[in-house]
């Protein structure tokens, strides 16, 4: 049974370093997702892979097997392209079929798979179509059933949907990963939309410059990241910089901003100190505004309301200078003061970085 | 100062951008086009079709009254088509591997490889005759340099050797270019569903380069039947008397000249068989190229089957490093050495004698007129191929797509017929009076119009239209949207067309020497120092310093290509 074990990989291009210290088991039967910006190396993860590119560092075992020196042909997988590179002088028939074609299996085989993959992704009717007659979401349905009918069970979906009309990824997406869960198989999808990514794995990879920054399934990910970028890059932040003021002995940190300005909040994870500069990161849900007056709150002015369905988007800009956005389902007006009560548990706190902030969310 | 002087310009400039985006003066300027093409370029290459019909009864008194004269052609024709068929059979099977090497492998010495393969181009096909004869030839009349290989004496294989280290480079080049725009995914792709790279490149690549090769079989057939002074220096050096289509044009057409009669041939009989043999071969131009396509398009390649065994044994291991030293083994012994192969003859025959009892006047005025001749005809074709091209690739009507596929007619046509028809047209029409200098340099603008076209063509579909609406939606007119998008990114197509034309015409000896026997270009002089004075030193100079001319040029405009497109 598949599963892949990436130790310590890195690849070089003469002198730009794609890949380093990449470190990465997939489990059997585990859908994962690799998720980065563009230009952050995914691509060239997928390729030292498959073999389409070689490795120069590391190690990659498929299956327990070091696949160093195997060529494209023989690596046990099946991939999924980014252009969807479905064979322009064959039909979807033919397409479907070129895995057993080249393997030379007898023709009533062939026409057992052929029958079988076009009725799992429903294109019977369309088989003797040529590719360029076919919509987007079909061509990319033949390309699955393409690499379906390898009968590998290690998929390889390289940016599978992301040419298509966003209702056509919805729907695609589910499907694929219904399919993969159905057949047992082990996925790699790799995405720059952290909504795909989310959506259809059981755990993602965040990749940034060659190196993984993260790993985590969806939720944590989401709700307890571990690094500002990942809190950046998941889903949306708002940040606000500054200092430990006071730690007390309930494990609550107390951390005053620009123009004296302070809240309190609880940690759970890192050893602050006293005197350190840290950021705070919150989600727009995780905060609390309204007109009164609360305890420990940050004060702001409201400059924009946006309605977003079912609840408000407010830009707020605070008085530490700040300029944040948040949620709510109470209609506050397009403008006033307000009070904002971030929730304890869910703002979370980082040590300031050591190039800056913008530095560090920045995507490339 | 300096600003207004600039602004000045730049008003200049405006002005004549709205004058030339005047839809009467473009009009004019098009249809000027389309009629120079229709009557200067076309008529001329096909002009002795319509001769044929108007002379038929003397055709008849002639060639069909005359054993002689039916035997010479029919055996003209034997070697023109037997040789170009074969020779574009080999250069498909040996021009697919190293095409593909060249495109889809990353190798030490791959750029010199690439260089290497277009040299041949650079030389005058009279010189690479004499060359070619050299190495493989044995050659009673020359006493032949070291290193050569002196084994054959007939004409067939010889004439075989000789067409396919012509074609080749221009075969490669065709097929790596068509190679480029096919996606590397689709390969790799096939791979991941198991097939071995041998069957990848067949099942997958090669149905879709189908156009590639037929593009690449029509260069290959319409140049060998096309050649003349390179047979007259190969046929002379082995002692051959064998002619071929268009070298029988050309010995006719001097005996016509200069009033000589042949033996068994009557001389009233000279004209009408010219003009019956150059339609023929005309008309077997254009129907091999005709076939050739149909075929392309029609033929279904063996791909619905796989020989698994068989095509892992060729993908794997050393037999895709074996195929790679067969096929480059083959290009350098048959190709490149060939070429270059008197140059080995120049160093060791150098002698005194010849160089003393040479015309050197002749020698100086040949490559003087040879020079003059190439740069009026690329002039003149910049000027008005840019256009067509522009007509072609940018409107859209039925009109533009029959203008597509007559441009290539020159361009097939064999050059000594093309040569022999727009000597005729001249000659026939009242208007201009006979202007020898003239003919010939109206024969090369002809023959080396498609160059230009095509080029431009091949460019304009790169750029995407988008660019240049842009352009007309921000208020650029026309000539300025010409000027200042379109003409940047496609001037190194139209520089690399007049590359072609240029050595194109620098190399011509078979439409110069049917327009015109007296006219002396370089190529002409060589092929008469071969035959007629057997200074045989003298022509390999000759060719040697056209290659430089031709070289040289060839290196400057690519370096400033280069230094242009790191900008």
């Amino acid at each position: 049974m598949p599963n892949v074990e990436i130790t310590m990989l890195g690849k070089k291009f003469g002198r730009v370093v794609a890949l380093t210290g990449v470190d990465l088991e997939i489990k059997d039967g585990e859908y994962l997702a690799i998720l980065g910006p563009s230009g952050c190396g995914k691509t060239t993860l997928i390729n030292c892979l498959t073999g389409i590119v070689d490795i120069t560092e590391g190690k990659i075992k498929i299956d327990g097997k070091n696949v160093e020196g195997i060529p494209i042909e023989k690596r046990d997988f099946a991939m999924v392209f980014q252009n969807i590179a479905l064979f322009p002088h064959m039909t979807v028939a033919e397409n479907i079929t070129y895995a057993p074609f080249v393997n030379d299996i007898s023709p009533s085989e062939l026409k057992k798979v052929e029958s079988e993959m076009l009725k799992l992704v429903d294109l019977l009717e369309q088989k003797d179509l040529y590719p360029r007659a076919l919509s987007g979401g079909a061509q990319q349905k033949t390309a699955v059933a393409r690499a379906l009918a390898t009968r590998e069970k290690l998929l390889i979906l390289d940016e599978p949907i992301s040419a298509l009309d966003y209702k056509v990824r919805v729907t695609l997406r589910y499907a694929i990963r219904k399919l993969v869960k159905e057949l047992g198989l082990t996925a790699i999808h790799i995405t720059h939309d952290q909504e795909e990514a989310c959506s259809v794995a059981d755990r993602i990879v965040i990749l940034r410059a060659g190196e993984i920054v993260e790993i985590g399934t969806p939720q944590e990910l989401y709700s307890s990241p571990q690094t500002l970028f990942t809190m950046n890059f998941l889903g949306e932040s708002n940040f606000l910089e500054g200092v430990i003021t006071e730690i007390t002995s309930d494990d609550r940190i107390h951390i005053s901003f620009r123009n004296n300005q302070s809240v309190g909040l609880l940690n759970d994870n890192v050893d602050f100190e006293e005197g350190e500069s840290v950021v705070v990161a919150f989600r727009p849900e995780n905060a609390v505004i309204s007109k009164k007056s609360t305890e420990n709150s940050l004060i702001g002015d409201i400059t924009g309301k946006q309605f977003i369905g079912g609840y408000f988007r407010y830009t707020i800009i605070l008085r530490t200078d700040d300029e944040i956005l948040l949620d709510s389902q109470l209609d506050l007006g397009s403008q006033g003061n307000v009070f904002i009560q971030l929730n304890p548990k869910e703002a979370r706190i980082f040590r300031a970085p050591i190039y800056g902030l913008k530095k560090v969310l920045t995507l490339e | 100062m300096l600003q207004r002087d600039r602004s000045q310009l730049e008003r200049l400039a405006i002005r004549i951008a709205n004058f030339t985006s005047k839809s009467r003066v473009n009009t004019a300027w098009y249809s000027f086009v389309v009629f120079f093409f229709f009557l200067l370029v076309l008529l001329p290459t096909i002009f002795v079709l319509g001769y044929v019909i108007l002379e038929f009864t003397a055709i008849q008194n002639s060639v069909f009254s005359n054993q002689e004269i039916q035997a010479q052609i029919l055996s003209a024709l034997f070697y023109s088509i037997s040789v170009s068929i074969i020779v574009s059979i080999f250069d498909l099977i040996f021009g697919l591997p190293i095409a593909w090497t060249l495109v889809r492998k990353e190798f030490r010495f791959k750029s010199l490889l690439n260089s290497f393969i277009e040299l041949p181009l650079a030389v005058p096909t009279a010189g690479l005759g004499f060359s070619v004869a050299l190495f493989w030839g044995v050659t009673p009349s020359v006493e032949s340099p070291i290193f050569a290989v002196q084994f054959i004496k007939n004409a067939l294989p010889m004439l075989i050797l000789f067409h396919f280290t012509t074609t080749f480079p221009y075969v490669v080049r065709s097929l790596t270019a068509i190679l480029e725009e096919i996606d590397v995914t689709l390969e790799v792709a096939a791979r991941t569903c198991g097939a071995s790279k041998f069957t990848a490149a067949r099942t997958v690549t090669l149905p879709m380069f189908r156009s590639g090769v037929a593009t690449a079989m029509v260069l290959s057939l319409a140049k060998s039947l096309s050649d003349t002074g390179g047979v007259v220096t190969l046929l002379a050096t082995i002692q051959s008397v064998t002619q071929t289509g268009t070298t029988l044009i050309s010995t006719w057409k001097h005996s016509y000249q200069d009033q000589t009669p042949l033996e068994g041939i009557p001389y009233d009989s000279l004209l009408p068989s010219m003009a019956f043999l150059a339609a023929i071969m005309i008309g077997i131009a254009i129907t091999l190229v005709f076939v050739a396509k149909i075929i392309a398009k029609k033929a279904q390649l063996p791909f619905r089957k796989v020989y698994p065994s068989f095509e892992w044994a060729v993908s794997e291991g050393k037999a895709p490093q074996m195929r790679q030293i067969i096929a480059f083994g083959f290009l350098i012994l048959f190709v490149i050495i060939p070429s270059f192969f008197l140059v080995v003859y120049l160093i060791q025959g150098a002698s005194l004698a010849a160089l003393a009892s040479a015309n050197w006047a002749l020698f100086g005025q040949s490559i003087f007129m040879t020079v003059l001749v190439a740069s009026v005809a690329t002039v003149v074709n910049v000027f008005l191929g840019v256009p067509m091209a522009i007509l072609i690739a940018r409107k859209s009507h039925t009109f533009s797509r029959i203008l597509d596929a007559l441009v290539d007619i020159p361009y097939v046509v064999p050059s000594s017929a093309l040569g022999f028809s727009v000597g005729l047209f001249w000659a026939f029409q009242p208007v201009i009076p006979v202007n020898e200098l003239f003919f010939v340099i109206m024969a090369h603008i002809s023959m080396t119009f498609p160059f230009i076209v095509r080029n431009t063509v091949g460019g304009l579909e790169e750029l995407d239209t988008a660019y240049e609406d842009v352009a007309r939606t921000l208020g650029a007119k026309p000539m300025q949207t010409f000027r200042e998008i379109t003409f940047p990114v496609i001037k190194f197509s139209i520089i690399a067309g007049a590359i072609m034309s240029f050595t194109r015409s620098v190399g011509e000896t078979g439409a110069t020497l049917a327009v015109s026997p007296t006219s002396t270009t370089a190529p002409v002089f060589i092929v008469n120092l071969i035959k007629v004075d057997q200074n045989y030193f003298l022509a390999a100079l000759t060719t040697i310093i056209l290659i430089l001319i031709s070289s040289m040029l060839i290196f400057t405009l690519r370096a400033s290509i280069s230094r242009a497109k790191r900008k």
